[in-house]
């Protein structure tokens, strides 16, 4: 069945914080997909995804969704953001995929999602914030490119070029590894 | 003779371009040329194609719902201007919005310490000016 999740959301905005729980479940397994893609850990992408649920509360009862986009589209840009966020402080912080563990994550993921998790880390782990998360909107979610730049907030010239300079920053790490190993 | 010369060239040449007139690529041309210039792109996004496909049925933990309901009945009903999603340059120009007007008090408390202690300090010298002048006075 599906809801108008915009209606929902006019329920929060009027003070039904229960009204949320519904937003959250029916929107909940693709952001997660989203959050863990971008950042490539697990229990760092619930994190992101649980703080980025609160702030989307607080915005939906302060009235500041003004129902101009579809509620998901509004979501994922909340979710993208703070996942951009949470790639940059990494990038700070210096943390490398090896030193992580998925601990305190009690959901249940395939080892071969995780490997996969993992691959994907290591592959866009040369690739600015920006590039990383127009790869992973475009070819990793399947989106089109209006539809990215829409969440992103930039023009599809734009994304364009991030996804070019994203393309051949992969391609010349891949022949690097190959000329290495050659 | 360098007439003749020149006519034997043209002529030879005439004859080559009669002789090959008709060759032409062949049709897989147009294919490689066409696979060429999207293997660049196709490198990549074939492995990020498998790599979605395998973390396609990643899904958060059972307990996410509920904490993210507790989190939002533990918040305090927000104000709207200062609640909401804020990227990290919204979050500092907030910051910055925020230091400004503390320093706009703190400014405004400082220039009315000012304004007390001018008007204290021209009180005071005009009644010391006055009793300088009526001593001045009394002396004459």
């Amino acid at each position: 069945m599906s809801v108008d999740l915009r209606l929902v959301a006019a329920r929060v905005a009027k003070g039904d914080a229960e009204a949320f729980r519904q937003i959250v479940e029916h929107t909940r397994a693709p952001l997660y997909r989203l959050a863990a893609r971008l950042i490539g850990d697990l229990t760092e992408a619930e994190d992101v995804l649980q703080d980025a649920y609160v702030s989307a509360f607080r915005a939906l009862e302060g009235g500041r969704y003004d129902g101009r986009s579809k509620l998901e589209t509004w979501l994922y840009r909340i979710v993208t953001n703070a996942c951009v966020d949470a790639l940059r402080k990494r990038r700070t912080r210096g943390t490398t995929a090896e030193l992580k563990q998925d601990v305190g994550f009690d959901g249940h993921v395939r080892s071969e999602a995780r490997v996969a998790l993992v691959e994907l880390d290591a592959m866009l782990s040369r690739l600015s914030a920006q590039e990383r998360t127009a790869l992973v909107l475009v070819a990793v979610e399947g989106m089109t490119v209006k539809a990215a730049a829409e969440i992103l907030g930039c023009t599809e010239g734009a994304l364009e070029q991030r996804l070019v300079r994203a393309r051949s920053a992969l391609r010349a790490t891949e022949r690097a590894g190959e000329a290495s190993d050659g | 003779m360098a007439e003749r010369w020149r006519d034997d060239l043209d002529g030879f040449l005439t004859d080559v371009r009669e002789k090959t007139e008709d060759i032409s690529a062949r049709p897989a041309l147009v294919d490689r040329v066409m696979a060429a210039i999207s293997s660049g792109q196709a490198e990549p996004d074939a492995e990020l194609m498998r790599l979605a496909q395998a973390t396609e049925d990643l899904a958060p933990s059972a307990g996410l719902t509920d904490r993210v309901m507790s989190e939002v009945r533990a918040a305090p009903r927000s104000i709207a201007p200062q609640s909401g999603p804020m990227s990290t340059s919204s979050r500092m120009a907030d910051n910055l919005s925020r230091t400004g007007l503390k320093a706009m008090g703190v400014f405004a408390a400082v220039a009315a310490v000012c304004i007390l202690f001018s008007t204290y300090a021209e009180r005071t010298l005009d009644t010391r000016l006055i009793s300088t002048i009526d001593s001045v006075e009394g002396g004459e």
